[in-house]
């Protein structure tokens, strides 16, 4: 096997080097973002579904609406969740198991992201106030682990928002 | 299993099923291979309504240590589904279901992976189903096989992977997700189309002797057949004129 932590080192101080000529090792400008390519629809299945690839960073995005018990203190509220996984095929040192803080981090922040834009307006998602309303779910998996989740989790998942659709209508 | 009632015509009077094909029709397959950048073997197989994503790691290092052994090589699949994948969501965590499909899995593979030739270190499947349509244990199994050739495993023979069943009474190929809720029989096969082995063999439903038998030849008929999609795949990644990666 090769040593990965000795490549690692090489290249790390040769990043840093270019970085002082304000060049970098793919050849990007400092302000240059890698090649960003959505897909939507890519989870027939799923009521809103996307594809998010951002260099050779890839995430999937997969909404689920289905009705739900309201948060107890938001009973004339829909529920919005986001969740995030690196899945072990994402990268050689992704584990199973549960999420690990870093990736809870990540759902987190998208999470928030999206709720506080009022993206979705949940104050419609109500059934019953404080016995049952719409719930969202978003939930990401990272397939190709190349840095930058916050971005391509987001980019995922909200391409799938957007694009979902459901009977009964919204 | 078990006949559940349903509005869905399983064969018409024409012999033809719910979605469009004869009785010894497979689904429409496609596998692409090297699909992802950071693992050393990756396939992406698309199996009628099923969307399975193999990724494949090693030969490398066993943690937790005591897993290696010393005289081969160890051989480990996790099968997992997507919350998004079926109709309902899903919880993340591992289910019963997916912890069983994993181990039988691994021991459907274990027969064509030459482990003996890597001592102390451990071969990773991961199989992550993106969408379920029925068969998914099928699929997986096929992607993987094709996702370990693509990683420079040394193999003995392809697995490949098709289910026969019977619903309405006929004996049927590639048995889909209506049939399997509303059919009377599911039997996923797992083949070595080079030795002529079965490496993995499931039945739930019920079917006589004789059913069995002819079940079992319309099967491997199926894998034969994924077996040339899977050498197809292959061969375009690694034969193809022009750039090779």
């Amino acid at each position: 096997m090769t040593n990965l932590s000795i490549i690692d080192k090489l290249k790390r101080s040769k990043i840093l080097d270019l970085l002082q000529e304000g060049k970098r090792i793919d050849d990007r400008a400092l302000d240059e973002p890698r090649p960003l390519v959505i897909d939507t629809g890519v989870i027939p299945h799923a009521n809103g579904s996307a594809r998010a690839r951002l260099g050779d960073t890839e995430v999937v995005s997969g909404i689920k609406v289905q009705p739900d018990k309201p948060f107890p203190d938001m009973g004339d509220k829909g529920i919005f969740i986001c969740t995030a996984e690196i899945l072990p095929l994402a990268h050689p040192s992704a584990e199973t198991g549960p999420p690990q803080p870093n990736v809870i981090e990540i759902a987190r922040v998208v999470d928030r992201g999206i709720r506080e834009s009022g993206m979705i307006d949940l104050s419609q998602m109500v059934l019953q106030k404080d016995k049952s309303v719409i719930g969202v779910f978003a939930d990401n998996v990272v397939t190709d682990h190349d840095g930058n989740l916050f971005d391509a989790c987001s980019y995922a998942a909200v391409a799938a928002i957007i694009t979902s659709k459901f009977q009964n209508g919204k | 299993m078990g006949g559940r009632e349903t509005d869905v015509v399983l064969l018409d009077e024409n012999g033809i099923r719910s979605d469009g094909r004869k009785v010894n029709e497979t689904r429409k397959v496609t596998i692409k291979v090297g699909v992802l950048k950071n693992a050393d073997g990756s396939a992406y197989i698309e199996f009628g309504g099923n969307k399975i994503l193999a990724g494949v790691f090693g030969p490398r290092d066993v943690h937790p240590k005591h897993m290696s052994n010393p005289d081969t090589g160890i051989l480990r699949v996790r099968y997992h589904m997507e919350p998004f994948s079926v109709s309902e969501r899903k919880n993340p965590a591992p289910s019963r279901r997916e912890i069983e499909i994993s181990k039988v899995l691994k021991e459907a593979l274990e027969p064509a992976v030459i482990l003996e030739k890597f001592p102390r270190t451990a071969i990773d499947v991961y199989l992550e189903v993106l969408q379920a349509d029925g068969g998914t244990r099928c699929a997986a199994l096929d992607a993987a096989s094709v996702a370990l050739a693509d990683a420079g495993i040394p193999m003995r023979d392809m697995v490949c992977s098709c289910a026969a069943g019977k619903a309405a009474d006929a004996l049927i190929l590639d048995v889909n997700n209506e049939e399997d809720q509303a059919g009377q029989a599911d039997m996923p096969i797992g083949y070595m189309p080079n030795f002529g082995k079965i490496t993995l063999l499931q039945l739930d439903g019920v079917l006589t002797t004789d059913e069995f038998k002819k079940c079992i030849e319309l099967g491997l008929e199926g894998c034969k057949q994924v077996y040339e999609i899977q050498k197809n795949a292959l061969r375009e990644k690694y034969f193809s004129s022009g750039d090779n990666n």
